[in-house]
């Protein structure tokens, strides 16, 4: 497109978080000045959020790291020698052929952050070329114990992956959220989600959020229940006996689409409301009125993110949610949870030259990667020796649980490459830094955008060349792959792998035109009119797949192992209960402390204290606190608010330093399903810190 | 004659994200420092809070808001309202605004005068208001 002055307006992708939104690059004499959203684009619809109008400050941030680096001198001094690609390429080639030789192709794990379709096919075709199973990200961090919970439930999808089913909010009458926040978060990787949540209440909706803290989306509830971290499913399965006990469940949706009822109703008869009140901290009779409000509202929508997820109960938690929905009638409908099939793309990974298991198999053996057990088995060697790591856009010293053992962990390994945009806390312990380029600068494949609307993805043109030094992951592994002797990786430009994975949808790039985007509607109610793609063909309550596994066939409330109920000893040094990993408007996990308009918002790292617990503690606010637990602590700047439950404290994760809120999270305490760290129930004590 | 333009504020629809905030730096590349539209954060007892984005329109200096002329010109509204994502705010002819406001429930506001320029701002209970630019 032409713009006036000069100015040429690309459409590309914003990739700043997972959300994918539309975005229309404004350019003048090969200069980004400015990003707005795609008005055409259905999910976003001309808007961007704080984050994604702030791009231009990660394109052009002056802390990019510019051409590629040599440690010199010891791992961790921060001594470095520029190098070319060249001599980087062959020192990595050299040093994970070396690994290869001495201790086997799974020696190397390769971590990456947020990433998407092309790359990540590309990174998985590197790994299986050269041996390693061990490719991870943040799939355990982040949708495990969802996929897992709902597919045990509801089925996959006909083409074999699992569905990611999500809300229609907009045509929903009661909308019920657990630990999630979207006017900052946007489940769905969805951006208007909160203007939908609003649309659904002018028009009549109730809104319901459970969380610990009073968050943006908690200040525009009808119903704001604070529960204690950790606990939901007990509130879910004390919902489920209410609506079961009084017979408000959807008796014709229970009788033709779903199994195991009767053994539901048995398991559930001891999740009185009286208990889940004990549990939860949430009156029994609220627990009663919300139980009944939601069965008896048609269609009624619930959904969740990470506050119910980051614990060790959390697959029982989603399958407790799919259940609830599922005996209410709330599935395969407008209104309720939507089953969208998405696009069919071609796995072009070659994994059938894969040999090895990766170091999760034997413990977790349903989950896509858990990224929390490298640092014990780069440390043991066990359940096989992790020697070398890849690492790129990932920061897992700043975002994996339990900081001390993960520095340890990366310290002693024989060789570690890092990738990313900036020298990260990661980045200054390896041996190689590789500087990557932005979204502006490589040519993607995107796809996760809202799947509530459309069977969707977009090509995002790259509308630069790379800045600097810098090169796309994609050239970079492709390099490297050729210099290792690896066969596959003799692409010419983006377009050729992209049109290799959307061969399936009789698509090519250039089919596309200059947006990229390919956009179908989907058909509601498919999977009650074919039925669903479970061994029984219908909704499976009570799952004998996971019984045959070893696993509980209905879901429980399990008190997670470092809570005041299972260790009243430690919670006597340790009172309080700390959640970590909430967001802010204005940072993506460790991201964006270097960007200037969006620091000035939360220029500090802070801890939230309900101001009576404060009081009791002659906290003030602003004052420099030390949040301490068993496994190490950090300092932060006290918060003061009345919006979060006087025993529970609150840090986002993600700073530098000794604000880095990972030195107390446990990389041991996991949910056995789903290989998920518990970031939210951590127990510690806060004081003030002496100055 | 062209009518006074006006912005329309629905405070039942804004959430604190400062999606408006950083599309006015980004349009009019301003420094962190400058803030031509601020949402203002008002915790109004226990567990009731809302979020006020006002407009810094007295200023005649270059923290003040221009209602982004340079777009105006294009038809399209300042960069703060075509950003927001839960369309809380609004922006356009006087009359109409008036109109829309009304559609909105429990819309309630009064005038005030500042430095000359025309100010509605809601009463009890605070759900709205009109800013008159």
């Amino acid at each position: 497109m032409q713009g006036k002055e000069g100015v040429t307006i690309r459409r590309n992708v914003c990739q700043v978080c997972y959300c994918d939104c539309g975005m229309l690059t404004y350019m003048r004499g090969g200069k980004v000045i400015k990003v707005e959203g795609d008005p055409d684009n259905p999910h976003n619809r001309g808007a961007l959020c704080a984050q994604g109008r702030s791009a231009r400050q990660m394109l052009y941030n002056p802390d990019r790291l510019k051409y590629p680096l040599k440690r010199v001198d010891e791992r961790g001094s921060g001594k470095w020698e520029r190098i070319t690609w060249d001599e980087a390429l062959d020192t990595i080639a050299e040093k994970l052929l070396e690994v290869k030789g001495k201790y086997g192709p799974e020696a190397l794990a390769f971590v990456k952050g947020p990433t998407r379709q092309m790359i990540e096919q590309i990174f998985q075709r590197f790994c299986y070329a050269y041996g390693t199973p061990n490719y991870s990200g943040n799939w355990s961090y982040c949708v495990g114990p969802k996929i897992i919970g709902y597919t045990y439930t509801y089925g996959k999808t006909p083409q074999g992956p699992p569905y990611m089913p999500w809300s229609d909010f907009r045509n929903s009458k009661y909308i019920m959220l657990f630990g999630t926040n979207p006017a900052l978060s946007f489940i769905h990787r969805y951006p208007r989600i909160m203007s939908d949540i609003l649309d659904a209440k002018e028009a009549g909706a109730k809104l319901v959020v459970v969380d610990p803290r009073f968050t943006e989306t908690a200040s525009k509830a009808d119903t704001y229940l604070p529960i204690i971290p950790g606990t939901d499913a007990a509130l879910l399965l004390a919902m489920i006996r209410t609506i079961i006990s009084e017979g408000l469940y959807d008796v014709e949706f229970v009788e033709k689409y779903t199994i195991g009822f009767e053994r539901l109703m048995e398991h559930v008869q001891k999740y009185t409301p009286e208990y889940a009140e004990e549990i939860t901290g949430i009156p029994a009779e609220r627990i009663v009125e919300v139980a009944r409000q939601f069965a008896t509202a048609k269609p009624a929508c619930l959904d969740r993110r990470e506050g119910v997820l980051h614990h060790t109960n959390s697959t029982h938690t989603l399958r407790a949610m799919a259940i609830l929905l599922a005996i209410t009638g709330n599935i395969d409908k407008p209104g309720a949870l939507l089953f969208n099939p998405g696009v069919k793309l071609a796995n072009i990974t070659r994994k059938e030259r894969l040999k090895a298991r990766p170091i999760w198999a034997e413990r977790f053996p349903l989950v896509e990667d858990a990224t929390a057990i490298f640092a014990e088995a780069i440390l043991t060697g066990k359940p096989h020796p992790i020697r070398a790591m890849m690492c790129t856009i990932a920061n897992p010293i700043q975002e994996y649980p339990n900081t001390t053992k993960v520095r340890e962990a990366l310290a002693s390994l024989d060789f570690l490459v890092v990738d990313d945009l900036f020298m990260t806390e990661t980045a200054k312990m390896a041996d190689i830094v590789l500087p990557a380029s932005t979204f502006f600068e490589k040519t993607e494949l995107c796809k996760t955008q809202n799947l509530a609307l459309t069977k969707y993805f977009q090509v995002s043109h790259s509308v630069m060349e790379p800045l600097f030094e810098s090169l796309p992951d994609w050239k970079y592994i492709c390099l490297l792959a050729k210099k290792m002797g690896l066969n596959g990786f003799d692409y010419a430009d983006e377009d050729e792998i992209i049109d290799e994975i959307i061969k399936p949808m009789g698509v090519r790039v250039t089919d596309l035109g200059e947006s990229g985007v390919y956009s179908r509607p989907f058909e509601i109610g498919l999977l009650r009119k074919n039925g669903f793609n479970t061994p029984s063909g219908k909704i499976e309550l009570y799952s004998s797949q996971l019984e045959k596994l070893g696993y509980d066939p209905l879901p429980s409330y399990v008190e997670p192992p470092e809570t005041k109920a299972s260790r009243p000893d430690v919670a006597k040094k340790y009172p309080f209960t700390l959640i970590t990993g909430s967001k802010t408007a204005v940072y993506h996990h460790s991201q964006q402390r270097n960007y200037s308009w969006l620091r000035s918002y939360v220029p500090e790292p802070i801890v939230e204290i309900n101001s009576k617990t404060a009081s009791r503690l002659s906290i003030g606010e602003g004052d420099l606190v030390i949040v301490e637990g068993i496994r190490g602590e950090a300092k932060l700047k006290a918060k003061l608010t009345t919006g979060i439950r006087e025993d529970v404290v609150s840090v986002t994760h993600g700073w530098e330093g000794e604000s880095n809120i990972n030195y107390l999270t446990d990389d041991t305490q996991l949910d056995p399903i789903a290989a998920m760290p518990a970031f939210r129930t951590i127990l510690c004590n806060i004081r003030r810190a002496e100055i | 004659m062209t009518q006074k333009k006006t912005f329309l504020v629905n405070i039942d629809r804004c959430i604190g994200c400062y999606a408006c905030e950083i599309a006015c730096k980004d349009e009019n590349d301003l420094t962190p420092d400058i803030r031509r539209v601020m949402i203002r954060i008002v915790e109004a007892g226990n567990l009731n809070r809302i979020y006020v984005p006002e407009f810094s329109l007295e200023s005649v200096d270059i923290s003040g808001c221009t209602l982004c002329p340079q777009l105006q010109i294009e038809g399209r509204r300042p960069a703060c309202v075509n950003n927001c994502l839960t369309n809380a705010l609004g922006f356009g002819d006087l009359d109409k605004m008036r109109k829309q406001s009304e559609k909105i429930p429990g819309f309630k506001y009064e005038k005030e005068q500042k430095k000359g320029i025309t100010i509605y701002i809601s009463k009890k209970p605070l759900d709205a208001f009109l800013t008159h630019a």
